[in-house]
């Protein structure tokens, strides 16, 4: 499936459909949004949004990739977003159904190699945002790759891996997994 | 035989490479990476480096096969390959990193300006060649230039966007001095 970009009136519309979709499920009102987060964010709460998560990544049933899943911020206050993004199975995938459909269920189907976040114990679609929150929460010294582009990771089970989020040039998280640790093994 | 010889394909998903298309008119959404999605082929020595469901898979250097070919956000990946190289001092190591998934080329340069080069998957070292600097740097630049012909074909304009920007200073600075 082939998802059209939508026009900017439409990512706004997506945004107000998310914040609606997070008021009729009950989530509770957001005292403020911490510092940094920008006028995109505030059309929504910054605590979980977990309307879109039990859809499976590869559902039919299109959501607009532009829908806000969660938003984070990290350790200097810039505000990263978790975006609904698209997982179709095919190179350009990314966001939250990109890390539910491989890096959590698994489905590899464009070739290279992969890891699930089941291997740090990591089992659910919560477990997978708060880890990914922890990560771009803890690391206060992401490593900058290029433009603006940054790559925070959190070391598990006693540094046996580490939970890699990279995040985009304007704040998107693009995709997150498991990894080996840094320090190269022998 | 080359000792370390990269090959990429831009492949960016329809709706990507329709925005490619457009710009400026439209901006790269969500990430200049996302967009220039491909793959990248690397043989190091008399290997490739191919994955069969998942798994590492041995195969001959130059294979056709499809499983040499890995899948990632390929502009950012050559934005990764391209620095790592080109901060390489004497003595040093540094790493790029595979943007979706467990695994990375790293890259020590010694005194007399050999390089070992090494495939780490998942925190491992699966392959390691030794070749000289030059031959990595104009592997490089010859995959920048494999990328930013097929980029520039989709749409010329793109040439104007900071990162492509960014990359032809990475490809000049790495021909000019391989």
């Amino acid at each position: 499936m082939v998802l059209p970009r939508p026009a900017g009136w439409l990512r706004l519309a997506s945004l107000l459909a998310a914040a609606l979709l997070v008021a009729a499920c009950g989530a509770s009102a957001s005292p403020g949004n911490p510092p940094g987060f920008g006028p995109r964010s505030r059309l929504i709460t910054p605590t979980p949004a977990v309307a879109a998560t039990p859809r499976p990544a590869s559902s039919p049933v299109g959501i607009s990739p532009y829908t806000v899943v969660r938003t984070y911020a990290d350790a200097r206050g810039r505000t990263i977003t978790l975006y609904y993004g698209r997982a179709v199975g095919r190179r350009g995938d990314w966001g939250w159904a990109h890390i539910i459909g491989k890096h959590l269920k698994g489905e590899w189907l464009d070739g290279g190699p992969i890891t699930t976040f089941g291997v740090i114990g990591v089992t659910t679609p919560e477990a997978v945002q708060e880890i990914i929150g922890r990560a771009v929460r803890e690391d206060g010294q992401p490593d900058d790759v290029a433009r603006g582009r940054r790559e925070y990771r959190l070391p598990v089970q006693n540094g046996r891996y580490e939970v890699l989020t990279v995040v985009g040039s304007d704040g998107a998280i693009i995709t997150a997994y498991p990894d080996g640790p840094r320090e190269v093994r022998r | 035989m080359s000792g370390f010889r990269l090959r990429v394909r831009l492949d960016p998903a329809p709706d990507h490479r329709a925005q490619l298309a457009a710009y400026p008119d439209d901006d790269l959404w969500p990430d200049f990476a996302v967009v220039t999605s491909g793959m990248i082929a690397i043989d190091l020595g008399p290997h490739a480096i191919g994955y069969r469901h998942g798994r590492l898979t041995p195969l001959p250097a130059g294979t056709a096969s499809p499983a040499a070919w890995l899948p990632d956000y390929l502009g950012g990946l050559l934005h990764r390959l391209a620095s790592a190289v080109r901060q390489l001092q004497p003595g040093q190591s540094t790493t790029a990193h595979l943007l979706d998934a467990p695994a990375a080329l790293t890259f020590t340069r010694e005194e007399d300006d050999q390089v070992t080069v090494s495939y780490v998957s998942a925190g491992r070292r699966i392959y390691t060649v030794r070749v000289p600097l030059a031959e990595v740097r104009a592997a490089v630049a010859g995959a920048l230039d494999e990328f930013l012909t097929a980029l520039l074909a989709i749409n010329p304009r793109l040439a104007g966007h900071p990162d492509v920007v960014a990359l032809q200073a990475h490809r000049a600075a790495l021909a000019g001095s391989a």
